[in-house]
C-alpha cells in the first residue's frame, strides 16, 4: 500500500460523540422530504406507526455498527474476503447514491430557482460534495460536528415556534381500515433507511468523558427515532389524506411557523437547514462509495474521480428527475438493498468478533 | 505555476467562480420583473375561468421610508390556473410570484358550478403557501378583487386583516388551503368558508378631506358549507357562530341570550368535542366554555359579573336550541355540518358499512351537554 493511501485509512478515527452527531443527521434527513409523502400513498394514516418500527429498527442497527467500528478498521484491513465486503458496499452505496442525490438536486432546483438548471446544479454539487468527501473520513466527522450546532439552533427555533392546523382524528382509526398495501410499505423505501452502513468505514474511538461516551449514542438515536415519529404524526394530522400530494415535506411542514406566516412561503430557514444536512448526507454515501471503490483498485483519486463521473452522468441522463428516481427506488433494487443493509452489519459483526478472538 | 495549478486552491477558485456566476447562468429574475402576488380571485363563468391576481407595485423608498406601495389587479380568462398564470406573465412580462399570496378569493358561481379541484393545483405549487386564506364572494370574486378600500390599501390585504384577528372569535371560522384540501380528500368531511359581502358606505369626515369617492366595507358574517359537488348551504350570522363554536376552539366574542330579561355574555374561551355511541345510535356534542357577564348586575349594591344559576340554565338552553337548530337545518341541505359520519366511522371502522347507509344520520340522536365555568 502507498504511504499516502496508508496514511489515509488511519484517519478514518472518530470519536463516538461524533458518530452520535452523524448518527442524528443521516437518521432524520431523507426522511423529513419525499418520503413522507410516498409513505402516505402505500401506508395510508398509519405511516406513522410503519416509520416508528423501522426507525426502531434503524436505531438498533447503529448499535451493532458502533460494536464494528470500535472493534475493526475495516478501511485499512487487507483480507483478501473483505473485497465481497467492498464490493457490496461499493454497489450499496451508489444504488443509493443515485436516489437520494437526485432528491438534493431536485429540491436545490425548485426551491433555490425558479427554473433551477439542473445541468449547472449537478456540476456544482460536483465540484463541492467529491472536495468534501476527498478530505476524509476525519474531517468529513469534524463537518458534521461543527454544523451539527446551526443545524441544532434553527430546527429548535422551528420546532419552539410551531402554529399547527392539525387534525389529530386523521390519525385514526388506527390498522382500522384493510389496507393491503401496508406491508410493501415495510419493504418499498428500503432505499431512504440503512443510514448506519455508511459508518462501518470508520472506526470509533472512545471518548475520554465517560458519560458523554456511554450517552451520545443512545441519546442521538432515540432522539431521531422520536423526532421522526412526532414528524409525521404531525403530518399526517396537518395533511391528513392529502398527504400523498406533498412533496417535500419538511418544506411545507416548516411553512406552520410563527415565522414562516411573516415570511410567506419561502422558508429560508427549512431551506437552510436541510441543504447543509442533506449534502453531508450525500456526502457520507459518497465517501462510502470512494472507500469502497478505493479498497479495491488501490487508488483514492482515481476512486473519487470515477465515482464524480458516474454519478454525475447518472443524474444527468438517466434520473432526471424524482419520479424516475422514485420508480428505480421502489424496483427490483429495492430487496438487493434492504438485503444488503442488514447481511452487510451482521457479516461484519460476526467478522469483528471472529477478529477479537483472533481466528482471522 | 505547476504548483499552484496542482493545489486545492484551483478547486476553491473554480467553485467561487461557479457560484458567482451560477445566478446569471440559471435565469433567476430580477425583483424588477417580479409581480408579487398578495391576492388571488377565481371566477367562472359558465365555460372559462377568470383569474384575477392583486400584485405589489413597488415605490421608490418602500413603506419604511413613507413612500407606501401601489397595487394592480391584473386578470385573464382561460381553462385552467396554469395557462392563466402564464398569460398574465406574458402579456405583462413579467415573473408572477405568488409566495407572498394570503389570500384566494372564489366567486359564488365557481364555488356553485366550478370544479373546485383547481384549488388543488394552487395546493400543488410548491411557490404558494399553505396558509392562504380561501373566502367565498357573495356574488363575484371580482367584486371582493376591485372593491375600494382604505386610501393605500388593496382589497386582499384588507380582507387579511380582517379575518385574522388576533384572537379566535366566535363570528366566521376562516379556512386555510392546507384545511380545505384535507377535508376536501375525505368524502366524509364538510368544507366550510366565510362569504364576503362589499357594502358602499360614506366616506368618513377625516377621509372625505382626501377622497370624495365612496369607500367600500367588506361585511364577514355568513358561512358557505361545500362538499366535493360544490356550494350546499350558507349559514346566516347566527348558525355561523354556532359552526365555529362546535368545530373550533375560541378565544373572544358574545353570546346573547334572547328572551324577556335579555342578557349576554363574553366568551372567553371554548373547546368542543364529539363523542359518539353506535350501541345508542347517539352523537354527543360536549362544549365547555369559560365565561364572563358582559354586564354587571348589582344585587345587594355590589357589582357582579356572575351569571345566576337561572342565567346558567338559560345559556345552556339556548346553545343546545342553536347547536340543535344548526344540525336539522343542514340535514335538511342533506349536509352533514359536524361531519358526525366521520367520527362515526373513525370510531366503529369495521361497521362502515351500517355508517355509510343513506338514513344513517336521519337515526342519529344529537345531545349537547354545555359545561360553564365563569370566570371572575
Amino acid at each position: 500500500m502507498e504511504k499516502s493511501l496508508n496514511n489515509y485509512v488511519h484517519d478514518n478515527v472518530i470519536y463516538s460523540n461524533q458518530f452520535a452527531i452523524i448518527a442524528f443527521i443521516v437518521m432524520i434527513v431523507f426522511k423529513i422530504a419525499n418520503l413522507p409523502s410516498y409513505m402516505y400513498q402505500t401506508a395510508g394514516r398509519d405511516a406513522w406507526i410503519v416509520i416508528g418500527i423501522l426507525m426502531a429498527i434503524e436505531a438498533a442497527m447503529f448499535f451493532v455498527v458502533l460494536y464494528i467500528t470500535k472493534r475493526v478498521n475495516l478501511l485499512a484491513d487487507n483480507n483478501k474476503w473483505l473485497y465481497i465486503f467492498h464490493a457490496f458496499m461499493y454497489v450499496y452505496a451508489m444504488i443509493r447514491l443515485t436516489v437520494l442525490y437526485s432528491g438534493l438536486i431536485t429540491y436545490t432546483s425548485s426551491s433555490l430557482f425558479d427554473q433551477g438548471r439542473i445541468d449547472f446544479i449537478i456540476l456544482a454539487f460536483a465540484l463541492v460534495i467529491p472536495y468534501i468527501a476527498s478530505k476524509g473520513g476525519n474531517s468529513v466527522a469534524r463537518l458534521f460536528e461543527m454544523l451539527f450546532y446551526f443545524v441544532m439552533a434553527i430546527l429548535l427555533v422551528m420546532i419552539l415556534t410551531p402554529s399547527f392546523k392539525a387534525d389529530f382524528s386523521e390519525l385514526t382509526p388506527i390498522f382500522g381500515e384493510n389496507n393491503p398495501k401496508l406491508v410493501n410499505s415495510f419493504i418499498d423505501y428500503s432505499v431512504w433507511f440503512g443510514d448506519y452502513v455508511p459508518l462501518l468505514y470508520f472506526t470509533v474511538k472512545n471518548n475520554k468523558n465517560k458519560i458523554i461516551d456511554k450517552a451520545s449514542v443512545p441519546v442521538a438515536v432515540i432522539s431521531a427515532t422520536i423526532g421522526i415519529v412526532v414528524f409525521y404524526i404531525a403530518f399526517i394530522a396537518v395533511y391528513g389524506e392529502a398527504g400523498g400530494l406533498v412533496s417535500f415535506a419538511f418544506n411545507r411542514m416548516s411553512v406552520f411557523n410563527t415565522l414562516s406566516e411573516l415570511l410567506g412561503a419561502t422558508n429560508f430557514l427549512s431551506i437552510l437547514v436541510w441543504m447543509i444536512m442533506s449534502i453531508l448526507q450525500i456526502t457520507m454515501i459518497f465517501l462510502t462509495a470512494c472507500n469502497a471503490l478505493m479498497c479495491i483498485i488501490k487508488n483514492r483519486i482515481l476512486a473519487i474521480v470515477v465515482n464524480t463521473l458516474v454519478i454525475s452522468a447518472l443524474q444527468w441522463f438517466f434520473i432526471k428527475n424524482l419520479e424516475t428516481a422514485h420508480n428505480f427506488a421502489i424496483g427490483y433494487v429495492k430487496y438487493f438493498v434492504i438485503v444488503c443493509a442488514f447481511a452487510i452489519p451482521i457479516a461484519m459483526a460476526i467478522y469483528a468478533k471472529l477478529c477479537a478472538k483472533g481466528k482471522i | 505555476m505547476k504548483k499552484f495549478l496542482t493545489s486545492k486552491w484551483v478547486i476553491i477558485l473554480t467553485v467561487l467562480i461557479l457560484l458567482v456566476v451560477f445566478n446569471a447562468l440559471v435565469f433567476n429574475v430580477s425583483v424588477v420583473n417580479r409581480n408579487i402576488v398578495v391576492g388571488l380571485g377565481l371566477d367562472f363563468d359558465g365555460t372559462e375561468y377568470t383569474l384575477h391576481t392583486q400584485v405589489v407595485l413597488p415605490k421608490n423608498g418602500g413603506v419604511a421610508s413613507g413612500g407606501g406601495n401601489n397595487y394592480i389587479t391584473l386578470k385573464t380568462n382561460a381553462q385552467n390556473i396554469d395557462i392563466a398564470i402564464d398569460k398574465i406573465e406574458k402579456e405583462q412580462g413579467v415573473i408572477l410570484s405568488l409566495a407572498q399570496a394570503a389570500i384566494l378569493v372564489l366567486g359564488k358561481n365557481m364555488v356553485e358550478s366550478g370544479d373546485l379541484t383547481l384549488v388543488e393545483a394552487f395546493f400543488m405549487d410548491d411557490r404558494v403557501h399553505d396558509n392562504l386564506l380561501l373566502v367565498m364572494a357573495e356574488d363575484k370574486a371580482e367584486d371582493v378583487m376591485n372593491a375600494t378600500v382604505a386610501a393605500g390599501e388593496v382589497a386582499s390585504l384588507q380582507l387579511v386583516r380582517q379575518l385574522s384577528p388576533t384572537k379566535a372569535p366566535l363570528g366566521v371560522s376562516t379556512i386555510t388551503m392546507q384545511e380545505y384540501i384535507r377535508n376536501a380528500k375525505n368524502s366524509n368531511k364538510i368544507n366550510y368558508m366565510p362569504m364576503i359581502s362589499v357594502e358602499k358606505t360614506e366616506p368618513s369626515t377625516d377621509q372625505s378631506k382626501e377622497n370624495e369617492d365612496e369607500a367600500d366595507k367588506f361585511l364577514i358574517t355568513q358561512s358557505a358549507l361545500l362538499d366535493n359537488n360544490g356550494l350546499q348551504c350558507l349559514l346566516d350570522l347566527d348558525m355561523t357562530q354556532t359552526f365555529s363554536l362546535v368545530k373550533k376552539s375560541l378565544q373572544d366574542g358574545v353570546i346573547k341570550v334572547e328572551g324577556e330579561d335579555f342578557f349576554s355574555v363574553h366568551l372567553v374561551e371554548s373547546k368542543t368535542n364529539l363523542s359518539y355511541d353506535l350501541d345508542l345510535m347517539e352523537c354527543k356534542v360536549k362544549i365547555k366554555i369559560k365565561t364572563i357577564r358582559t354586564d354587571a348586575q348589582y344585587i345587594n349594591g355590589k357589582a357582579s359579573f356572575k351569571l345566576s344559576d337561572e342565567e346558567q340554565e338559560r345559556l345552556k338552553q339556548s346553545l343546545n336550541t342553536r347547536v340543535k337548530a344548526l344540525y336539522e337545518y343542514a340535514k335538511a341541505q342533506k349536509v352533514d355540518a359536524f361531519s358526525i359520519v366521520d367520527g362515526f366511522k373513525k370510531k366503529y371502522p369495521k361497521k362502515s358499512s351500517q355508517i355509510m347507509a343513506d338514513d344513517f344520520l336521519d337515526n342519529i340522536n344529537l345531545k349537547v351537554e354545555v359545561t360553564i365555568t365563569q370566570v371572575e
